[in-house]
């Protein structure tokens, strides 16, 4: 549908519209999906994103599909460093990121801040996982010890 | 005319976004699911205790097991293998389960099981890599080594009897000689015994252990605390008769640690 040159407009939830190539926008299965499905140069209502992730989303997606499509010319090695700077967000900007890439169901985005999360998390003691993510620990203290009996394994090596 | 991207909305359950301190449990579950399907299921357990909503999450990975395993998450897989060594993937891997007592600890190794090791207590200070790769079936005059690192970090170990464990069903060729077993740091004396890897031969009929496993014991390995490294060989060997033999498959090793106390 529609040449590679093609635009989509896009409306974010702060009312900022973004015209952007086809190519980069269907990146979006769900973007994909609401153009393929709806009218012709009607604007796509994105209500859950702002428009700074969705600028920034927007980014990744065009990097990527430059890079798929060799306009780009830049080695898998290169293409791996941007995408690690790209998660050296704060932890609110992250996690817009991987909202935002769940709703919009861009497959490679989501790996990519939920890998990010996930070495946040690994090694740490529940108290440091709590810290770093501001959670708060609501567990009773008798239900606290069943599942850290249930789990004394995991808890040995670190002395928790 | 405009398109709704209505289910958004529904998809992001709590809602606003874009604003103040997000907790992590306040991710859609999927989003969760994938986060914890990139730790490790030691970090799945952790993450289990930081809050109730987090370990439901841990719990509800379901997705994300082989439906021909019947575990409800991996977590739940994984503390099982805990509990209960088995072969999986035909044999070529074997969990070992650490169990303490007051004043026995064992360790199973499973053969080519190196990862599972690692992280396991102290032991992980004292056993590294396990055999040579994959070699469940001993072979004729093919020693197995087992790597040692320090030894030091356990305190007050002297004695370490060493058993083995086979499939006894699968044996043959091992009813009428002795194996003769040997354990020891490679380029000493170790100690040296026999027997009959058979469990109706020999002097009386042996148990079998809770797996279905026959335990032989290999001989004990004593360090008095001056062994810091270097590797420690086991081995079976039958080279005297030349009758046909086989099915002997290694379910894994285990080692009983004395504490003194």
């Amino acid at each position: 549908m529609g040449s590679t040159s093609t635009k989509i407009k896009l409306r974010t939830s702060d009312q900022k519209v973004f015209e952007v190539e086809e190519a980069v926008a269907v990146q979006s299965q769900t973007i994909k999906y609401f153009y393929e499905n709806g009218c012709p140069g009607s604007v796509i209502h994105v209500h859950s994103v702002s428009g700074d992730i969705l600028s920034k989303i927007l980014d990744y997606c065009k990097k990527h599909v430059n890079s798929a499509a060799g306009k780009e010319d830049i080695s898998p090695e290169e293409l791996y460093e941007w995408d690690a700077n790209f998660v050296k967000v704060d932890q609110n900007t992250l996690f817009d990121l991987i909202l935002a890439a769940n709703c919009l169901k861009i497959e490679s985005l989501l790996d990519l801040t939920c890998q990010t999360v996930a070495n946040m998390i690994k090694g740490k003691r529940p108290k440091e996982i709590r810290t770093t993510f501001n959670i708060k620990n609501d567990y009773t203290p008798e239900a606290e010890e069943a599942v850290r009996r249930e789990n004394k394994w995991a808890f040995d090596m670190l002395g928790v | 005319m405009k398109t709704e991207v209505s289910e958004m909305e529904e998809r992001k359950g709590k809602g606003e976004v874009m604003s103040g301190t997000l907790d992590l449990s306040a991710l859609p579950l999927d989003c969760i699911t994938l986060i914890i399907s990139f730790t490790s299921p030691r970090d799945a357990c952790r993450l289990s205790l930081v809050s109730t909503a987090l370990n439901s999450a841990t719990e509800s990975d379901a997705a994300l097991i082989p439906s021909s395993l019947s575990f409800s998450s991996k977590k739940q897989l994984y503390l099982s293998l805990c509990e209960n060594p088995l072969l999986i993937e035909a044999g070529r891997k074997i969990h070992q389960k650490e169990r303490e007592r007051k004043k026995r600890a064992t360790k199973r190794i499973g053969i080519d099981e190196t990862e599972f090791l690692a992280g396991q207590s102290e032991w992980e200070e004292m056993l590294h890599a396990v055999t040579q790769g994959p070699h469940h079936y001993m072979e004729c005059g093919h020693p197995m080594v087992l790597e040692m690192g320090a030894l030091n970090p356990m305190p007050g170990l002297t004695r370490l009897p060493l058993f083995f464990e086979i499939q006894a069903n699968k044996v043959y060729g091992f009813d009428y000689y002795p194996v003769k077993l040997s354990v020891g740091v490679v380029g000493t004396e170790g100690s040296k015994r026999s027997a009959y890897l058979q469990r109706e031969k020999g002097r009386r009929r042996r148990p079998l252990n809770d797996t279905g496993g026959l335990e032989v014991e290999m001989g004990e390995f004593f360090n008095e605390g001056c062994v810091d490294d270097g590797e420690l060989e086991m081995s079976a060997l039958e080279i005297e008769y030349l009758n046909q033999k086989g099915g002997l498959i290694l379910q894994g090793i285990e080692i009983r640690a004395i504490t003194r106390n």
